[in-house]
């Protein structure tokens, strides 16, 4: 009868602690996860504050600052307010937030709900910062149909000259990614790795 | 609460913020068009009514001192944004054939819709009546918010 209990406490010792195993990584991996994760989900709230990702100008005519979260644009000197840029880029940045902060609970507990928020968290990001980098490729190589009289650079100054019979326009075109832009890269490039490591 | 349910839950929220965000703002404005464009339309229509006449740009008088020639022209501008004129060269003959040039003393800046005068110097061969000096091509540019725009003609 001993032997019988003690064969079943053997038994559920051996289970519990291959459940364990499965559900908790190596130490080292652990903190090197939630050290990640914690700096993905630090960034990630920080992004929205840190002003526009890419800055066009066409001299000073036209400014483009284009922040996902609250894009600025300026026709010969006066602002143009759009309503649907302005939501959607607010929107946007509490999706952003909230994928931040449930990013950061995800990595610091380890329930079974954990993981779904890392997974939540760890993408937002990174499909705004595709989304955002796919527009500007559109728009430097050219959208078919839709044909720019210059040329708009990614990330660099040029100057474009336009003639029409007797008239001759010079037009300075500054386009930059900013520092901005490369700090939400690498944020969703971290929280790719998180959600892989968190599988 | 199940996997399931959260999974189809942190699925939904971003889509929901989303609509919910755009809802609340379209429930802010004043219509679609509005909601759509802003105020782009009123800032394109104050550039669709720039519209220039025989006031906009014309001589207001020759004087002629010596060889010196001093020309004015009026400009009133029509751009609601200020203009500079970086450089007018007006190219002119006399009676006689020779050539002279009159150029703009120095950079104008014109303020929106200010009414301006812009006066050229430039020296004759020899002195000459006003009825004896012709003016023919000129090159003016402008720079516009950074953009040159030079115009020949």
């Amino acid at each position: 009868m001993k032997n019988a209990e003690s064969d079943f406490k053997k038994e559920i010792f051996e289970k519990e602690g291959k459940n364990q195993n499965k559900n908790q990584k190596p130490r080292t991996e652990s903190i090197a996860g939630l050290i990640t994760g914690l700096v993905a989900g630090v960034l990630t709230l920080i992004i929205p504050f840190l002003g526009h990702w890419w800055e066009l100008r066409i001299g000073e005519a036209f400014i483009l600052k284009l922040d996902p979260f609250n894009p600025e644009i300026v026709i010969f000197g006066k602002e143009a307010f759009i309503p649907l840029l302005y939501w959607t880029g607010f929107s946007l940045k509490l999706i952003v937030l909230l994928s931040g902060a449930l990013l950061i609970i995800g990595s610091i507990t380890s329930r079974w709900w954990s993981v779904h928020l890392v997974k939540f968290g760890s993408t937002k990001l990174c499909w705004i910062v595709v989304a955002t980098f796919v527009s500007l490729l559109a728009l430097n190589l050219g959208i078919p149909g839709l044909e720019l009289p210059i040329e708009i650079p990614l990330n660099e100054i040029s100057t474009e000259i336009v003639r029409m019979e007797n008239v001759k326009i010079t037009i300075p075109i500054y386009a930059r990614l900013t520092e901005a832009f490369w700090i939400a890269v690498f944020a969703s490039l971290l929280g790719i790795y998180v959600r892989f490591k968190s599988k | 609460m199940g996997e399931t349910t959260l999974k189809l839950m942190l699925w939904t929220l971003p889509w929901l913020i989303l609509v919910l965000g755009i809802g609340y703002g379209f429930s802010q404005s004043e219509d679609i068009e509005h909601f759509l464009l802003g105020n782009m339309p009123v800032m394109l229509k104050d550039f669709s009514e720039i519209k220039f006449s025989e006031k906009t740009f014309g001589l207001k008088g020759v004087e002629i001192t010596g060889k010196s020639v001093v020309t004015e022209f009026y400009f009133a501008s029509p751009f609601p944004f200020p203009v500079k004129i970086k450089e007018v060269l007006i190219k002119g003959e006399t009676k006689s054939g020779d050539e002279f040039e009159l150029k703009l003393e120095k950079e104008v800046l014109i303020r929106p819709y200010e009414n301006s005068t812009l006066t050229l110097r430039g020296n004759l061969p020899r002195h000459l009546p006003e009825s004896d000096v012709k003016l023919k091509d000129a090159r003016v540019s402008v720079e516009i918010f950074g953009i040159l725009v030079e115009v020949e003609g």
